[in-house]
């Protein structure tokens, strides 16, 4: 019976939006759970797409990640979306550990992290789709940091713009002209080197 | 993938974290706008006092009589002033940028509205005659103020290319009187055939701007004698 309505309680939860969870975790810990739960993934994932460190310190700065966003749980405006808001701090994350370790750390040839190139029902550009892992990996490291952050939210986290640029605190205006440019630069890149990076 | 979301509670609640309180979030939020509002006002005041004293070194006047516009120009400008106010524009920028919704709006479009306002307000204020209110009670407050700010001072410092000013030390026979200018020099003035505006009453201790020029050490002969203080037409219209 108890077990039974404790599934209740997290069936319940589940259907909940990101906001709602939000209120629910300000006076239950617990709650906190489903959020993490939601994000892990896919601030894993980001993560490692913008540092090329390996899973272990990935894990390290998505703790910090996680422990931040709680501390500062009340900062977050509900008419805002939450995924902007975690994203933005995990961005925040990793440049400070970019900067705290002065870029002196392993990068790390996990290809497999941009494989997953989103299909072209979600993202009518096709600019990614012909390459390989390897290749979009090789290619983004060699684009300027202002490029690789706005491709990477657009294309492998599939934002819009609004949230693109409520993550990284830019204006929209500006994430369009550089997800404009970026790709143009990226074009050029893949024609300089194609496979042979 | 459990077991990260496990480490983590786990560290908040051995270490205690708690979330920070929203009041916190709330007051950081306000003191910036509350910066933002500030420095915009300052700037607009900034401005007005910058028009004013650009208005007060008599450029509008001297413009014709002189050769060299950019040197004049750049004599008038209230550098200090003009100065201050685009720091406040700078601030000003940096609060609204880091407020919560701050960075909507582009560096470009951000600082047109700035400054734009400034200016704006700033006519406003200069037209309601603030400045010169402010300008005063600034001048009494700190100490060389006016030396430092307004550029009669320095436009009124070159005898040599004729224009002289200090106060009236004492006044002598034969249409002479003893100048001492605001960088402490003594000049003897001939105001013989100097035209005297109506605001000038020629008593010692009285502040005068000179126009005529150097016909010797420490001498100058007047060609025409203005009030220090006063720009309207009934302080500067001739004597008859």
């Amino acid at each position: 019976m108890r077990k039974e309505g404790r599934t209740t309680k997290k069936n319940d939860i589940e259907k909940l939006s990101d906001a709602q969870i939000v209120e629910l975790v300000l006076s239950d810990l617990n709650a906190y759970r489903y959020i993490i739960g939601r994000y892990e993934e896919k601030l894993l994932r980001y993560i490692r797409r913008i540092l090329y460190v390996n899973k272990e310190d990935a894990e390290d700065i998505l703790q910090e990640v996680f422990v931040k966003a709680y501390r500062n749980i009340n900062s977050y405006n509900r008419k805002y979306k939450f995924s902007s808001w975690i994203y933005r701090i995990a961005h925040n994350e990793a440049v400070s550990f970019l900067r705290k370790k002065n870029n002196k750390f392993d990068t790390v040839q996990d290809d497999e992290i941009f494989d997953k190139i989103p299909s072209k029902s979600n993202i009518e550009d096709d600019f990614l789709t012909d390459l390989k892992g390897l290749e979009v990996r090789n290619i983004l490291e060699r684009l300027e940091k202002k490029y690789r952050d706005v491709l990477i939210l657009r294309y492998f986290e599939q934002m819009e713009y609004n949230e693109i640029s409520d993550a990284l605190r830019i204006p929209s205006g500006t994430v369009a002209s550089l997800i404009n440019r970026g790709k143009k630069k990226f074009k050029i890149l893949v024609q300089k080197y194609g496979k042979n990076i | 993938m459990a077991k990260i979301s496990n480490r983590i509670l786990e560290k908040i609640e051995k270490e205690d974290i708690k979330p920070i309180g929203k009041w916190s979030f709330v007051l950081k939020n306000s003191i910036l706008w509350t910066l933002f509002v500030l420095n915009i006002i300052f700037g607009s005041v900034g401005f007005a006092l910058s028009i004013y004293l650009f208005e007060s070194s008599d450029i509008l006047n001297l413009v014709l009589s002189v050769n060299d516009f950019l040197e004049l120009l750049i004599l008038a400008i209230p550098t200090i002033w003009l100065i201050l106010t685009i720091l406040f524009v700078v601030v000003g920028y940096l609060n609204f940028r880091y407020t919560d919704r701050g960075y909507k709006i582009s560096f470009l479009k951000l600082l047109l509205i700035n400054i734009s306002t400034i200016i704006l307000l700033g006519i406003g204020i200069h037209s309601l005659g603030v400045p010169k209110n402010v300008n005063k009670l600034l001048a009494e407050r700190i100490p060389s103020y006016s030396e430092l700010t307004d550029p009669r001072y320095k436009v009124w410092s070159r005898p040599e290319q004729g224009y002289l000013s200090g106060s009236i030390s004492s006044l002598e026979e034969n249409d002479k009187l003893i100048l001492k200018s605001f960088n402490n020099t003594v000049w003897r003035i001939d105001v013989s055939s100097a035209v005297v505006r109506r605001a000038v009453n020629l008593v010692k201790g009285e502040k005068i701007k000179v126009r005529g020029n150097t016909v010797g050490e420490g001498l100058f002969k007047a060609s025409e004698i203005l009030p220090w203080e006063g720009r309207g037409r009934k302080m500067q219209e001739i004597y008859q």
